[in-house]
C-alpha cells in the first residue's frame, strides 16, 4: 500500500472506517496530509515546530477518541477542517495561558466551532490522565512497574512473577493488590 | 467491624469473570453493603482510567514514531544535495581557481593602469568616486525581497520574515526562486493562487547565479497536469517585449516592459537589465517573452537608476538545472520542454500561468 498517493486511502470515509477497524496505519496518512497545514498555522502565529508537533498530536488524539468512543459520531465537516479547528482552539488556549494579550490570529483555512461538550469531555479526560500519571509516580518502585506491566502492557501474572522474582504467582497477586490499593488511595486522594 | 475486602473477587466481578451464580451472589451482597459498593465503584473508575491511560500512552508513542519518520524524510534529501554540491566543487575547483586568479590579475592591472594616469587627476577622482559609489550601490541594490519584519509589535504574531515569488518547473512540485529569498530560512512554505500552503525544502542553491530550487514536501500537494511554459534555449534580444508575474503584494501582479541590456548590475553577464517596474516580493518571478518562453528569473533592482531591474538569463538557469539533473539523486526531476503559450493573447497566457506562480514564505525565528 502506498500511503498518501492514492485517493482511496486519503478519503475521509476511508480514514474513519480504518480507525474504527483499529487500522492505525491511517494515522500516518493524517500526518502526511495535515501536519504541514498545522505547522504553518502555528509558525505564522508565533509558535515553533515543536509547538506544532504537540498541538497537532493533541488534535489527532481528540479526533481519534471521537471516532473510537462513538460509533455513531458523524463529522459535520471535513477531517481537514476538524483538525485545523481543534488545533486552532488548542493553540489559542495555550497562548492565552502564556500571555493575557492575544493579538490577531492569521488563518489560512476555514474553521468550525468545536462543540463545547467535546472540549469539556476532553479536559476532564486530560485531568484524569494527569492524576493517574501523578499517582503512578507517587507509587514508587516496584509498584509502578508492576501496575504498568499488568494493566497497561498487559503482561500475564506468570510473566510478572518471573520478571519481579516472586516465588509464586500468588505472592505476585497479593503484591499486585497491595499496589493497586495504594494507587487507588493516591488517585482518589488528589481529588481536584 | 470492618471485614477484609476480597479484591480479587471485586476485580473478577468487574472483568465479568465470575460465574453467573457468583455474580448474583455478589450483587446481592452489594445491595446490603454500601461500603463494599463504594469500593467496587472506585475500583471500576480506577481500572477504566488506567486502561484508557494506557491506550493513550500507546497512541502517543505511535504518533511520536510517525513524527520522527516524517522528520527524517524531510531532512534526508537536503543532506544528499549538500554532498552533491561538495562533489561539484571537487570536480571544478581547478577551473574556479583559474577563474579567480584571472579576475584578481585583472583587478590589479586595472588599479596599476589607473594609478599611472596621475596627470589626469579628474579621471582618478572619478575612479575613486566610482568605487565608493559601488559600495553604496552594493548596499542599495535592494534585493527584491519583501522585508516583512517592520516594527514588530508585542501583540503582533509572527509573519513570514521574507516573501518572494517562485514558479513551477516540473509537474511534481519543483519550484525555482531566487537564492537570496530563501537564504536565511528556517522553514519555507509556498502558497498558490487558491491560498493553499505547502511546506517546501531547498534542494539546490547556487550562489553565483542566485537561484534556488525548492521541492514541495507536503503530501497534500497535487501535481500539475502540465506545465504550460518552457525555458527558452537562447537568451532574449535587446528591445524584446517581456513580462513577469509576481507577488509584491498578497495578490498576483503583472508587470511588463522590455529587455534593455544583455548585461546586468555592474556589467554582470549572468543577468539582463530589464525595464519592468518591479517591487520587493518580485524576486524569483519568471521573466517571459511574447511567446511565453521563460527567458529569465527576476532577481533585483538598482536603486540608483530609475527603472533598471535585473533578471538571471534562462541559459544560466537551465545550465544549473541540467547540472542538477546529472548530480541529483532526485530522479523525479523532469524539466518541461514544450511551450503551450505561444501565439496566445497576453490575457490568456496569464490565465494559464497564474496557477504556476506562487508566493514563497520564508520563516526565520532567530
Amino acid at each position: 500500500m502506498h500511503l498518501g498517493s492514492n485517493d482511496k486511502y486519503n478519503s475521509d470515509e476511508y480514514i474513519i472506517t480504518a480507525l474504527r477497524n483499529n487500522d492505525d496505519r491511517v494515522l500516518e496518512v493524517l500526518y502526511k496530509l495535515y501536519f504541514g497545514m498545522v505547522v504553518h498555522f502555528i509558525i505564522t502565529n508565533s509558535g515553533s515546530e515543536d509547538d506544532a508537533k504537540d498541538i497537532f498530536q493533541e488534535a489527532v488524539i481528540v479526533f481519534y477518541q471521537k471516532i473510537k468512543n462513538n460509533n455513531d459520531f458523524e463529522l459535520n465537516c471535513k477531517i481537514k477542517t476538524y483538525l485545523y479547528s481543534v488545533s486552532r482552539n488548542l493553540w489559542l488556549k495555550r497562548i492565552k495561558k502564556a500571555s493575557s494579550v492575544v493579538g490577531k490570529i492569521t488563518d489560512y483555512e476555514n474553521y468550525v466551532s468545536i462543540n463545547s461538550d467535546d472540549e469539556l469531555e476532553m479536559q476532564e479526560r486530560e485531568l484524569q490522565f494527569g492524576k493517574m500519571a501523578e499517582a503512578l509516580t507517587g507509587l514508587g518502585e516496584p509498584c509502578k512497574s508492576l501496575i504498568e506491566d499488568f494493566y497497561i502492557h498487559q503482561l500475564s501474572m506468570a510473566e510478572i512473577t518471573d520478571k519481579f522474582g516472586y516465588t509464586n504467582s500468588d505472592n505476585a497477586k497479593t503484591q499486585k493488590y497491595k499496589c493497586l490499593q495504594r494507587l487507588k488511595k493516591l488517585f482518589f486522594k488528589q481529588k481536584d | 467491624m470492618k471485614e477484609e475486602i476480597d479484591w480479587e473477587r471485586i476485580e473478577n466481578y468487574l472483568d465479568g469473570k465470575l460465574s453467573t451464580e457468583d455474580t448474583n451472589l455478589f450483587i446481592h451482597e452489594l445491595k446490603n453493603k454500601p461500603d463494599l459498593l463504594n469500593e467496587v465503584l472506585e475500583m471500576k473508575q480506577l481500572k477504566d482510567t488506567l486502561n484508557q491511560y494506557g491506550k493513550r500512552l500507546s497512541l502517543k508513542n505511535k504518533l511520536d514514531k510517525i513524527h520522527s519518520q516524517y522528520q527524517n524524510k524531510l531532512n534526508n534529501p537536503t543532506e544528499k544535495q549538500n554532498n552533491k554540491i561538495k562533489i561539484f566543487w571537487i570536480h571544478h575547483y581547478k577551473t574556479m581557481a583559474v577563474a579567480a586568479s584571472v579576475s584578481i590579475l585583472f583587478a590589479i592591472s586595472t588599479i596599476l593602469f589607473l594609478s599611472f594616469q596621475k596627470s589626469e587627476t579628474r579621471q582618478s577622482a572619478n575612479f575613486r568616486a566610482l568605487r565608493k559609489d559601488m559600495d553604496k550601490i552594493k548596499q542599495s541594490q535592494n534585493y527584491l525581497i519583501n522585508n516583512m519584519n517592520v516594527e514588530p509589535k508585542v501583540d503582533d504574531f509572527k509573519q513570514p520574515r521574507y516573501t518572494g515569488t517562485a514558479f513551477a518547473v516540473t509537474q511534481n512540485g519543483y519550484f525555482i526562486t531566487s537564492m537570496h529569498v530563501i537564504k536565511d530560512a528556517d522553514s519555507v512554505f509556498i502558497q498558490n493562487q487558491k491560498g493553499e500552503i505547502f511546506k517546501a525544502i531547498t534542494v539546490l542553491r547556487n550562489e553565483n547565479t542566485d537561484i534556488a530550487l525548492l521541492k514541495v514536501v507536503s503530501e497534500s500537494f497535487e501535481p500539475y497536469k502540465t506545465i504550460p511554459y518552457s525555458f527558452a534555449e537562447k537568451s532574449g534580444n535587446i528591445g524584446e517585449r517581456v513580462f513577469t508575474l509576481g507577488f509584491p503584494k498578497d495578490d498576483i501582479v503583472y508587470g511588463e516592459g522590455s529587455l534593455s541590456s544583455l548585461s546586468g548590475f555592474e556589467g554582470d553577464t549572468v543577468s539582463y537589465q530589464i525595464s519592468i517596474p518591479v517591487n520587493p516580493g518580485n524576486s524569483g518571478g519568471p521573466l517571459l517573452d511574447n511567446n511565453g518562453n521563460i527567458i529569465g528569473l527576476i532577481s533585483g533592482v538598482q536603486t540608483e537608476t530609475v527603472g533598471a531591474a535585473f533578471a538571471i538569463k534562462s541559459e544560466n538557469i537551465t545550465a544549473i538545472l541540467h547540472e542538477f539533473v546529472k548530480d541529483t539523486l532526485n530522479k523525479d526531476f523532469k524539466l518541461n520542454r514544450i511551450n503551450h503559450l505561444s501565439g496566445q493573447s497576453r490575457v490568456n497566457q496569464i490565465k494559464q500561468m497564474r496557477n504556476y506562480v506562487v508566493t514563497v514564505k520564508v520563516f526565520n525565528n532567530k
